[in-house]
């Protein structure tokens, strides 16, 4: 049973000689919903397609038939366009990136609508938290960014774009390895890592002190831990939202970022 | 995009950070391991650090100088 469970099951509170059910790895494992064919569906996947198909529907109902004066939702899909457009891809891009709005627009909403999921009663889990969901993100975003490479400058003039120009032979030998280093590991492991572990650290705090609320909830003192408790939890809440946008925010960025520097000519 | 300082910029500087320190440490790692020396893979992590520093200073130090001159007064 993990920690969440023993405490939805009621019998634990504090003064009741139970320990604190603490949260930990076993709440980011899922016994199966349901099977499709022999493929057995677990709740993070079944929210990665479900925030799929909310966001292809939301987008669907907006731009279906478009209107010249347009309706809630239209006007609703066209703020979320156009904030992608003007916050991300325009000053990394410039207007020449306007093709690539699509790919950026459909990332950053699918993650972040991903990343509420974590907030949205019901649901409570961020699948990013599971690291699974995010490397197939992150190697796609660097599979784009060597392809776009490849395509703008050779296959051999993007290796060579990797050498910094203007550098001292000498030099050029000791960061030879720093260069290369970025371009394989560290980009890609950050890219993938920091939406990660921002997520899974925000499920654990929440639910550390959602469990802790209920764990103290008793009729005696322990009533104005279990307040200040829920004060976290509200806090905490607040700043998950912030965190949801934030992280969705810098995932799309870093991509225009990238796609900008394999399009770039020369380094 | 290394023109311009930008929220890229500084994901950037955090990557070269982290792969002077990875590759000089690996570097120092690997010369300690085989001469038995564990001290070299501290030192390989400080010297990559401070190459990635003095790179970093070099490369993003100067955005100025760069074709990113200063407009007008609002410096």
């Amino acid at each position: 049973m993990t920690g969440v469970e023993a405490a939805a099951a009621g019998g634990c509170h504090i003064f009741s000689g139970c320990g604190y059910p603490a949260p930990g790895l076993q709440d980011f494992n899922f016994r199966k919903l349901f099977s499709i064919g022999g493929w057995n569906v677990t709740k993070p996947e079944f929210i990665a397609v479900l925030c799929v198909i909310v966001v292809i529907a939301f987008f669907w109902l907006a731009f279906a038939k478009p209107r010249m004066i347009p309706g809630r939702t239209q006007s609703l899909g066209e703020l979320g366009i156009l904030a992608v457009r003007d916050q991300i891809l325009r000053p990394v891009l410039g207007k020449k990136g306007d093709a690539y709005l699509p790919f950026l627009a459909s990332l950053f909403f699918w993650i972040l609508v991903m990343n509420l999921m974590e907030l949205i009663p019901l649901f409570q889990f961020p699948s990013m938290s599971r690291i699974g969901f995010v490397w197939p993100r992150a190697f796609m975003v660097y599979g784009l960014y060597w392809y776009l490479g490849f395509k703008s400058k050779g296959f051999f003039g993007y290796f060579k774009s990797w050498i910094p120009s203007g550098v001292p032979v000498g030099i050029l030998l000791i960061l030879l390895p720093v260069e290369v280093l970025k371009y394989i590991i560290v980009q890609p492991f950050t890219l993938g890592v920091r939406l990660f572990a921002n997520m899974f650290a925000g499920h654990l705090l929440l639910s550390i002190f959602m469990v802790a609320t209920w764990y103290m909830m008793s009729l005696s003192v322990g009533l104005l831990y279990a307040a200040g408790s829920f004060f976290m939890v509200l806090f905490v809440f607040l700043l998950e939202l912030l965190v949801d946008l934030l992280q969705a925010f810098i995932f799309t960025t870093l991509t225009a970022t990238y796609i900008a520097d394999s399009l770039e000519h020369g380094h | 995009m290394d023109d311009e300082l930008s929220m890229g910029t500084g994901w950037t500087v955090f990557s070269y950070l982290i792969a002077g320190m990875l590759a000089y440490g690996g570097i120092g790692w690997l010369i300690g391991h085989f001469t038995h020396v564990e001290l070299l893979f501290p030192i390989g992590m400080l010297v990559g650090l401070a190459i990635s520093i003095g790179w970093i200073i070099y490369k993003y130090g100067r955005p100025h100088e760069q074709g990113n001159p200063p407009k007008g007064d609002d410096r």
